[in-house]
């Protein structure tokens, strides 16, 4: 097993190497064959990374702990689910995942109907390709998959607890499809600037790439945050944690590029902006992965222990000067046919303020995130600028976000008049009036929360604004019924409506995030059985202290009585889970989790004679923060799937090629 | 064991060997006749129409005054014709006369496929 491992490895490098010089060649001498088998190259790539994962997932699931990896994350008494997860638990496993998905979306360009036939795809396959090189250099020479023991432990060091959760099963493989699938529009995008083809082909050829990398990235993104609620035990879910943000950052930019391709699209603005932004975007997610394997900086879930880190900062930088130098060098075309604003109060203009903002809070989430390397680079020691930071600089932000996309589904693409403006905002204003008015009768006083929830109220109302006087005008013409021109409306517009529906779930994890940040109230306490805590509306009473067994771990809970308003909504019980394998225990959160609000309770210790130590939380709203997730994910999956947009090829223009 | 190893390795190095030098033995190759063609009159036809409806419902829902709306249309017409000329899908003529034509020509189309499809569909005109 051992040595069919490494072969597949070094043989991925060496077929990765091949392929590369195989299309460098057929595009020099203009011969096919050595195009196809350049292609062939890349097919026999994703063949062998599926057989190195296979392999990978059959010795972690034997525990063969003769290799290092199987012995190092797993241990025997681990559930399978659990020991096939840890495939992407360490650095050479999850590595391989990445080459994995890699060779997997190069393999489907490089094969893809729409592109048969375009001389793009040797140039395509040959960017993609050179990531592939880096990530097989790094699984055959520093983090490799199959190394073996020096000896054969009898028993494995088991999988750190707070990994084993469903919810760590999903969320890397989602956050590396987020990322990997970015990739491909930075491959299109030097592409087709190498072939001087400076319209909006890439864009939208990728479109649906890029919204299927946006949608990964934002799964990734929640199912993290959920996790660290429900597993950390601290309260929150999203602490600014270095790792956090580089997953962040990407999804920050991509958003921004998701609107402003629009912009290239009609009216062919913004070609060197929307390169920008798709080249950072990729250099983000390299830059996340330096942060994540480096350990630089102290985080959760960083697995620094290797040189790796300096890697991928030389191949970041590679890889960023090599795009900013074929940006450059075709400036002049970029430069050429763009179109200019037509009046401030346009859709293109709210567009870009859009995009402006979201890369200030990129960068704003930089800058917080490296300071630390920068203080200690300058003055010797690490600052760690902390939650305050963030919170003080990105509450405006999310702010300023929120009041844009409230105003923008109002105005039109081109040319908007002050007079069509007011007509449009003024029933929308009244109400949002009424809600501001209603927040502070029920006895919000704080500034932030108050513009914040009014924002999201004035958001939500232009947006049903829209969509019903977009269903009125529809009915006009077509004299259909409300319902079926509603329908209709949303099923023809399956890029705008799905976007419209992102926003909506954008606004619920607004609430939820507004909510839970400026609401929450906190008590730590220590009670005897019998006793209660009393903390908002709710009284709970402490019934009992008790140990079990489950498999080979030890769990104390507790059990405690909860009544809200005299009136009894439940049991919850807080564990603390011991680990045969695992010096630390890990903490299971009791929650009652309503609309309203979430009872969080975790046991922080206990005493010999049953005294025990809570900490105890009322989050309100968080619940509207995972269902605004899910809204979002539906949205976006509405505006990838069908419609007939997305079955036509445009046309392309670029430098002709005998090979394709 | 070991045998059974080494006949592995090489079946799939074999493999690997024979998937990317199998190209320079094949007789035929892909030639233009076998590429995938674009949609491209398709493309420019629905992002036309795509443009010209949304500019209508904007008018229609109130966000542009019926000027702006009349000299919008007419950009966006002569843009596509402008493009169709780009793309060779359109006879030559001298340039004055040809955009008038042609813009002539492209709004009694449209005017023609809207009836027809209101039509079809027994609405109101």
């Amino acid at each position: 097993m051992h040595n069919i491992g490494v072969l597949t490895i070094y043989l991925g490098l060496a077929i990765s190497i091949y392929s590369f010089i195989a299309f460098i060649v057929g595009v020099i001498k203009q011969d096919q064959k050595w195009v196809n088998s350049g292609k062939n190259g890349v097919l026999t790539l994703f063949l062998l990374t599926s057989l190195t994962i296979v392999l990978l997932l059959y010795v972690l699931a034997t525990s063969q702990f003769q290799f290092k990896y199987v012995s190092m994350y797993t241990s025997s008494d681990l559930p399978i689910v659990y020991k096939l997860s840890a495939l992407w638990a360490g650095n050479a496993g999850s590595l391989l995942l990445w080459t994995f998905l890699l060779t997997m979306y190069t393999t489907m360009v490089a094969f893809s109907n729409k592109m048969k036939g375009n001389p793009m795809v040797p140039y395509i396959s040959t960017i993609m390709l050179g990531n592939a090189i880096f990530f097989y250099f790094i699984l055959a020479t520093t983090t490799r998959p199959f190394e073996l023991n020096d000896f054969i432990p009898s028993e494995g060091n088991g999988l750190n607890p707070m990994l084993q959760d469903p919810g760590m099963i999903i969320h890397p493989i989602t956050l590396y499809l987020g990322y990997v699938g970015l990739a491909v529009p930075f491959a299109f995008a030097i592409a087709a600037l190498i072939l001087k083809n400076v319209d909006s082909f890439w864009i939208r050829m990728t479109r649906r790439w890029t919204l299927l990398a946006w949608l990964f990235l934002t799964l990734g993104n929640l199912l993290g945050g959920y996790w660290a609620y429900l597993e950390l035990g601290w309260g929150g879910y999203w602490a600014w944690d270095p790792v956090e943000n580089a997953s962040f950052m990407p999804w920050l930019t991509v958003t921004a590029f998701l609107h402003s391709v629009m912009i290239q699209e009609r009216k062919g603005m913004l070609k060197v902006w929307n390169l920008s932004l798709i080249i950072l975007s990729y250099a983000l997610t390299l830059f996340g992965t330096f942060l994540v394997r480096s350990g630089v900086l102290t985080s959760v879930h960083a697995f620094g222990d290797t040189n790796l880190g300096t890697y991928f900062l030389i191949f970041m930088g590679i890889a960023v000067i090599f795009a900013m130098y074929v940006m450059m060098s075709r400036y002049h075309l970029l430069k050429k046919d763009s179109d200019h604003f037509e009046s401030f109060f346009s859709k293109e203009s709210s567009f870009l303020i859009n995009n402006l903002i979201l890369v200030c809070a990129a960068f704003a989430v930089f800058w917080g995130t490296i300071f630390p390397l920068i203080s200690e680079a300058v003055r010797g020691t690490k600052v760690t600028v902390g939650v305050p930071f963030f919170n003080t600089v990105m509450s405006p932000i999310l702010l300023s976000l929120l009041f844009i996309l409230a105003i923008c589904p109002l105005i039109a693409w081109q040319k908007s008049t002050i007079k069509n403006l007011q007509k449009n905002f003024l029933i929308p204003a009244l109400l949002t009036i009424i809600v501001a008015i209603l927040l502070f009768i029920m006895g919000i006083r704080t500034i932030y929360p108050i513009i914040g929830f009014t924002l999201v109220a004035f958001m939500l109302f232009t947006h049903i604004s829209e969509i019903f006087r977009g269903v009125k005008a529809r009915s006009s013409v077509t004299l259909e019924n409300y319902p079926i021109a509603l329908i209709r409306l949303i099923s023809k517009n399956r890029r705008r409506y799905g976007g419209y529906t992102v926003h909506f779930g954008i606004a619920l994890i607004a609430i939820g995030i507004i909510g839970s940040q400026n609401f929450s109230v906190e008590s730590m306490k220590t009670v005897a059985i019998g006793e209660k805590i009393n903390i908002a509306d709710f009284e709970i009473t402490y019934e009992n202290l008790a140990q079990k067994s489950e498999g080979l771990n030890d769990i104390i809970f507790a059990e405690l009585k909860v009544q809200k308003n005299g009136k009894h909504v439940g049991y919850i019980q807080p564990e603390k889970i011991f680990y045969s394998n695992w010096q630390q225990p890990s903490t299971e959160v009791g929650m009652i989790s309503s609309w309203q609000e979430d009872l969080y309770i975790v046991i922080s210790a206990w005493e010999r004679d049953l005294r025990a130590t809570f900490v105890v939380r009322v989050n309100p709203l968080v619940k509207w923060i995972w269902t605004g997730g899910v809204v979002v994910v539906i949205g976006t999956l509405f505006a990838i799937w069908g419609g007939r947009q997305n079955q036509v090829i445009p046309r392309y223009r670029g430098t002709v090629r005998k090979v394709t | 064991m070991d045998f059974i190893v080494m006949l592995t390795s090489a079946l799939i190095i074999i493999g690997c060997l024979y998937m990317v030098l199998a190209p320079f033995f094949h007789q035929k190759i892909l030639t233009n006749a076998d590429l995938k063609k674009s949609s491209d009159n398709e493309v420019i036809k629905q992002e036309f129409y795509a443009t010209l409806n949304e500019i209508e419902m904007d008018y229609k829902m109130n966000k542009l005054s019926e000027y702006d709306y009349r000299q919008l249309k007419k950009e966006v017409e002569l843009f596509f014709v402008e493009l169709l000329r780009d793309q060779d899908q359109l006879p030559e003529l001298s340039k004055e006369k040809e955009n008038k034509q042609i813009l002539e020509e492209i709004q009694s189309e449209i005017q023609i496929e809207l009836e027809l499809l209101r039509k079809e569909r027994g609405l109101k005109g």
